[in-house]
């Protein structure tokens, strides 16, 4: 099926099978911050927004995304690497696999409340799986960015 | 999963018309249920673009569209209690943009959290064409005929409560616990591991008579003397919080 | 100073950001997409595969079957060689020792068209009876390897027809006499489950014929070199045809260290000339890799009433499946790096039988049998105290290892072979223990305090040890280039999974040489451009690969002096990191790398360094945690996780930290909530992250690690290891714990609160 798709602002027509999920047309089309991880939906790595929201492409059809907007990490490169910033400091994006995911769902909590506490990241974060670091890290790095960020 | 052909209706008459004309037709809500099937699907009908994504309040309580995501009644402040703390353990938020309630319920599936608190919330399900049915027996009987799910209205409550048993966050609940309070107790339990029932009743002090009303059964997650156990627990815990109903 | 330093990963912001960098993101846009048909029996022989109506779709460009690959027994254990893993496994094979087992493979254009051929291609199987339950598999009538043409390199106690991968046995002193000595004599038995690694990215390699026809293999792998060299081997080709690169990989912790796709990708661009990749699906991560060896654990230990614990006897039956990767080594460090905590016993003995059945392989996995043996070796330690009505840290503290001692099994066990014997140069496991009680408040918390009616919260700790690669045998090394304008180029065979191991040898280069990390630009694990490394396993890295890269930096340092000597021709130059000072001109290494390049006495300064361990020091760590149970429920909730590591010096104490974290949670997950379940009929029940549980962020209260201050005179700069420690405490920390809070002992893993209260309803 011919399918337009607004990627970053960009606009881009594709022939997508009828289950081709985004996960793949968005790696095809050269957008390798999409990871594949679970096949499942449990796992985050494949995160992206939709229309403002988070969702895991690999569970979302490229023909139901037909002209709607579609942002992935490629295009919120500077937003993130503010964030980022914080969490290499503390090393804990290890292997970094489910760092884009991570980013992706983080920068979708920060759109709907700038001012998150703690325990209110976690609660949005728990989707996304972690299996180098043990949590901990990633969250002194983005505690210590909620805090300049207030400051 | 793998789908031969896709359809993305924009009105609910030409959705129909798809699911009654074409052979092995299957809806798609949120779309995430669908995607971990095994199966291939002939013919799929998109409802993405019907709207059905409103939740409205009405001089009885509310109606929420059948496409209303998990995460929608999350954080819709209006919504009862028990309803919006069910979908908090659901997968992540990611998932929960995409889930639908629509397809919570009829997938009817055994372990699902929405289901038990719609249940204690004695919601009605609206269907385009057999119109209203209660979803305690939609769950028991299903439905003869297909149909498009487009609403579930939910009366208003006093009080309502979810809690769920889960291995780890995130995971199926062993056993889930809905109480809505009206003028009576309305007590639901699902993944049982059998699907969200419900008893109505007075008072729910007498823990062990609540329980003795609900059949608990042993699956690879969990024996039945365990589910009863954690059933039990809680029970415990909820009737703890609706004491704070009464002095309220 | 570049060392002791935390400064970010050299690849974390490009990582974090999303920049294409691991295999698949490498992969050339054609491609091949290649599947794997997988054994749907846990034991079969395949009588006959139809592949003709699948090659008649054009996109199918080959199917793989074990009639048309080459013929060969070999390990796919990834170790050096000769490798302690019996050579079991063919590419491909007419018997089907698994659900999952690879049947045949599928090349094509695109993922849909390989689909279809797959649902075209006809096999027949004859069902085979299997073996699923590990405690019946020795000398059952069902053999898993019954062609009894699986071999060893060296004696293993290799016996197929017994379903034997390896057997050891070792003793030392009499055992039998020190135990009717004993005051007390205590027996248990404990059990540890098949866990998955759960690395979030899947399995992946790539091949492609270069311009030059080299056979270039991207491949998520842990030991580039080893996939080389069992590649070239079983392909029947020269070694030097064949390159392989490990980009960045989505994590492994051991899941990575053997073969998985590189055979079946080489072997398709082999035969039809094209690149090819493979990703494998999650339920292939889970089916068709390799999980934790099971092990059935026995210990008696007996010890003296005033706490001297005199004898400890281990007899381990361990799962390997149906190969048996790792096989005798894992078995080996189960007790090899956990006996030697109790170095002063007048007798100790270990024996163990691996064995073979119908299930997905075990391999290579953080902690690799240390953690096994850990969970029984400290329940057990916690156990017998309690006979002897001592406090669990007097009991230790009375009778563990201390820095300046040894232990009879260093010299004894090794990993494979016989040991190295070492004296213990740093050990600061009463300080770990200092600070892990002190700060967990055990005065006032052990054994146990009561929350309400409901909820009781109980103590409970355990020691560990590790070691810091494998002495004689793991090898790695090093290559510093000096450029213009004064950087350097670090080309390590080192294999960074993650952890930051890149990072460190940067830091480490750039200590050495006394410059600016941002000076050294680190490259790694290339077979073609890098130098030799055995891999990342072992916990080696920071040890072996740091010695390698600090030989390499500093006979740079001497080359940049000599140079300077002979260029300015004096004999007393010197480089502070910065400058030169040769007599009475000073120029920058900037300028006089430049001048190196383009202007005068023009030369490439090259250094290389190459190290062998000959000891393995051990990292120590004593992990102690406070859990609330649910009397109700069994549930199970660890509120505060305290851990003091002993590593030696920490080069990048972040990374420290979060190895530790990553490994912590790790074991929390083994010892509460992961098991890889399997049906009566061998189907691995939880196949996915929907049904096998890794924590979420949600399950754990806060970690608490302290590194404590620690030299190792034979490390790089004093480091040890850190990469496996983190893992080995959780599981028996937690059920002494769960013992102190409700006087309830679980000897099998993973402690699920159905079991906890099951046992505390009895």
């Amino acid at each position: 099926m011919e399918v337009t798709l607004i990627i970053n602002g960009n606009r881009y027509s594709v022939s997508a099978e009828p289950d081709e999920m985004l996960l793949n047309t968005l790696r095809k089309l050269g957008f390798k911050s999409v990871k594949k991880g679970c096949d499942s939906t449990s796992c985050g790595v494949c995160n992206i927004h939709v229309d403002g929201k988070v969702v895991p492409s690999c569970a979302f059809l490229t023909v139901r995304a037909d002209h709607r907007e579609i942002t992935t990490l490629e295009g919120l490169q500077e937003r993130a690497k503010e964030i980022a910033a914080y969490v290499t400091a503390e090393g804990a994006e290890q292997c970094g696999y489910c760092s884009p995911g991570n980013l992706m769902t983080l920068m979708a909590l920060f759109n709907e409340n700038e001012n998150p506490t703690m325990e209110e990241v976690k609660h949005f974060l728990a989707g996304n799986l972690c299996r180098c670091s043990g949590y901990e890290g990633q969250h002194r790095g983005i505690a210590k960015y909620l805090e300049v960020k207030k400051a | 999963m793998k789908i031969k052909e896709y359809s993305n209706p924009r009105n609910i008459k030409d959705a129909y018309e798809q699911l009654i004309s074409r052979e092995k037709a299957t809806i798609m809500g949120g779309g995430v249920f669908l995607k971990l099937q095994r199966r291939t699907l002939p013919f799929v009908i998109d409802l993405s673009n019907l709207g059905l994504t409103g939740i409205e309040t009405t001089p009885t309580g509310f109606t929420i569209g059948a496409m209303v995501t998990l995460r929608q009644i999350e954080t819709d402040a209006s919504i009862p209690d028990g309803l919006r703390e069910c979908v908090k353990q659901i997968a992540g938020v990611a998932v929960r943009n995409m889930a639908t309630v629509g397809g919570s319920v009829m997938g009817r599936y055994p372990f699902s959290d929405v289901l038990t608190a719609l249940v204690a919330l004695n919601a009605t399900l609206a269907f385009y064409k057999k119109g209203e049915v209660p979803i305690s027996e939609f769950l028991d009987q299903g439905l003869e005929k297909a149909d498009i799910l487009l609403s579930i209205s939910v009366p208003k409550v006093k009080h309502s409560f979810f809690q769920t048993y889960k291995k780890v966050y995130t995971d199926f609940s062993l056993v889930n616990l809905s109480i809505a309070k009206a003028d009576t107790y309305t007590v639901s339990m699902g993944a049982t591991p059998k699907h969200a029932k419900a008893i109505t009743l007075e008072s729910i002090d007498d823990v062990r008579a609540v329980l003795d009303q609900f059949d608990f059964q042993t699956d690879r997650r969990a024996s039945a003397a365990y589910r009863r156990a954690l059933a039990k627990a809680l029970l415990e815990d909820a009737v703890e919080e609706a004491k704070k109903w009464k002095s309220l | 100073m570049s060392v002791k330093k935390s400064i970010p990963k050299v690849d974390g912001m490009g990582l974090m950001l999303g920049k294409p960098a691991f295999t698949d993101d490498l992969a050339p846009a054609d491609a091949l997409v290649v599947k794997v048909i997988r054994s749907p029996h846990a034991h079969a022989e395949i009588l006959s595969i139809d592949a003709s109506r699948a090659l008649e779709i054009p996109e199918i460009k080959c199917v793989l079957t074990y009639e048309n690959v080459p013929d060969r027994i070999f390990s796919r254990a990834g170790q050096g060689y000769p490798e302690p893993s019996p050579y079991d496994a063919r590419i491909l094979e007419k018997t089907l020792r698994y659900m999952g087992d690879a049947v045949a493979i599928v090349a094509g254009t695109t993922e849909n068209m390989v689909d279809v051929a797959i649902s075209k291609i006809k096999v027949a199987y004859k069902i085979l009876p299997a073996i699923i339950d590990f405690e019946t598999a020795l000398d059952s009538e069902v053999l898993v390897h019954a062609q009894g043409d699986s071999s060893s390199m060296f004696p293993i106690g290799h016996d197929p027809s017994r379903n034997l991968a390896a057997q050891y046995s070792m003793k030392i002193g009499d055992l039998e006499e020190t135990l009717k000595s004993c005051d007390v004599v205590h027996q248990a038995t404990y059990y540890t489950q098949a866990q998955a690694h759960s690395m979030t990215e899947p399995h992946a390699a790539v091949a492609y014929y270069d311009f030059q026809e080299r056979l270039t293999i991207i491949s998520s792998t842990q030991t580039p070199f080893h996939v080389r060299r069992i590649l070239a081997k079983n392909l029947d080709v020269p070694l030097s045809t064949i390159r392989v690169i490990k980009p960045r990989i989505g994590g492994g912790y051991g899941g990575k260290q053997a073969i998985h796709g590189e055979f079946y990708v080489a072997l398709v661009t082999q035969m039809t000339k094209q690149p090819a990749k493979l990703v494998y699906s999650r339920q292939e991560v889970f089916r068709s890799t390799y999980t934790r060896h099971q092990m059935r654990i026995d210990i008696k230990a007996g010890a003296m009433k005033d706490g001297t614990l005199k004898a400890i006897d281990v007899d381990i039956l361990s799962n390997t499946g149906a190969y048996g990767e790792h096989a005798l080594t894992v078995l080996m460090v189960a007790g090899s790096k956990t006996l030697p905590l109790y170095n002063h016993v007048e007798a100790v003995a270990f024996r163990g039988d691996v064995v073979y059945t119908n299930l997905t392989p075990g391999g290579a996995f953080r902690g690799y049998g240390a953690v096994q043996g850990n969970f029984a070796l400290e329940s057990m330690m916690d156990e017998l105290a309690g006979k002897l009505a001592i406090d669990p840290v007097e009991f230790r503290r009375m009778n563990m290892i201390k820095e300046g001692e040894t232990s009879k099994i260093f010299e004894v066990m090794g990993e494979g072979t016989e040991g190295t014997a070492m004296i213990i140069e740093s050990c600061k496991l009463d300080e770990c223990l200092d600070w892990t009680i002190k700060n967990l408040d055990w005065k006032n918390k052990y054994p146990r305090t009561v929350v309400d009616e409901n909820r009781v919260r109980g103590v409970g700790f355990a020691l560990a040890m590790q070691g810091s690669g494998i002495p004689y045998i793991d090898m790695a090394s090093a290559i510093i280039k000096l450029n213009d304008d004064g950087f350097f180029n670090l080309l390590v065979g080192a294999t960074d999974l993650g952890t930051g191991s890149d990072t460190i040898l940067g830091q480490i280069a750039a200590e050495t040489l006394g410059v600016p990390s941002d000076k050294v630009i680190v490259y790694s694990s290339d077979t073609d451009l890098t130098p030799f490394d055995t891999g990342a396993y072992a916990s080696s890295t920071t040890y072996v690969s740091g010695h390698g890269v600090r030989i390499a930096a500093e006979r740079m340092r001497e080359a940049i002096i000599d140079k300077a000597n002979r260029f300015f021709n004096v004999d007393n130059a010197t480089f502070d990191g910065e400058k030169i000072i040769a007599g009475n001109e000073t120029v920058s290494l900037a300028q006089f790398s430049t001048t190196l390049f383009y202007s005068e006495q023009q030369e490439q300064l090259v250094a290389h360094g190459s190290y062998v361990g000959t000891k393995s020091p051990p990292p120590y760590m004593v992990g102690a945690c406070e859990v609330e149970v649910d009397k109700r429920t069994g549930r199970i909730k660890v509120i505060d996780y305290y851990a003091a590591v002993d590593c030696g010096t920490p080069i990048n104490p972040n990374l420290v930290r979060i190895q530790v974290e990553g490994g912590l949670l790790q074991g929390i997950g083994m010892a509460l909530y992961e098991e890889v379940k399997v049906t009566e009929n061998g189907r691995l029940f939880n196949d996915s992250f929907l049904r096998y549980k890794v924590p979420t962020r949600m399950e754990v209260g806060p970690m608490h690690v302290e590194i404590v201050d620690s030299y190792e005179p034979s490390g790089p700069f004093g480091a040890k290891s850190v990469a496996e420690i983190g893992i080995d405490t959780p599981p028996a920390a937690i059920a002494n714990a769960i013992y102190n809070a409700t006087g309830v002992r679980i000897r099998t893993l993973p402690i699920t609160s159905e079991h906890l209260w099951r046992e505390m309803n009895k």
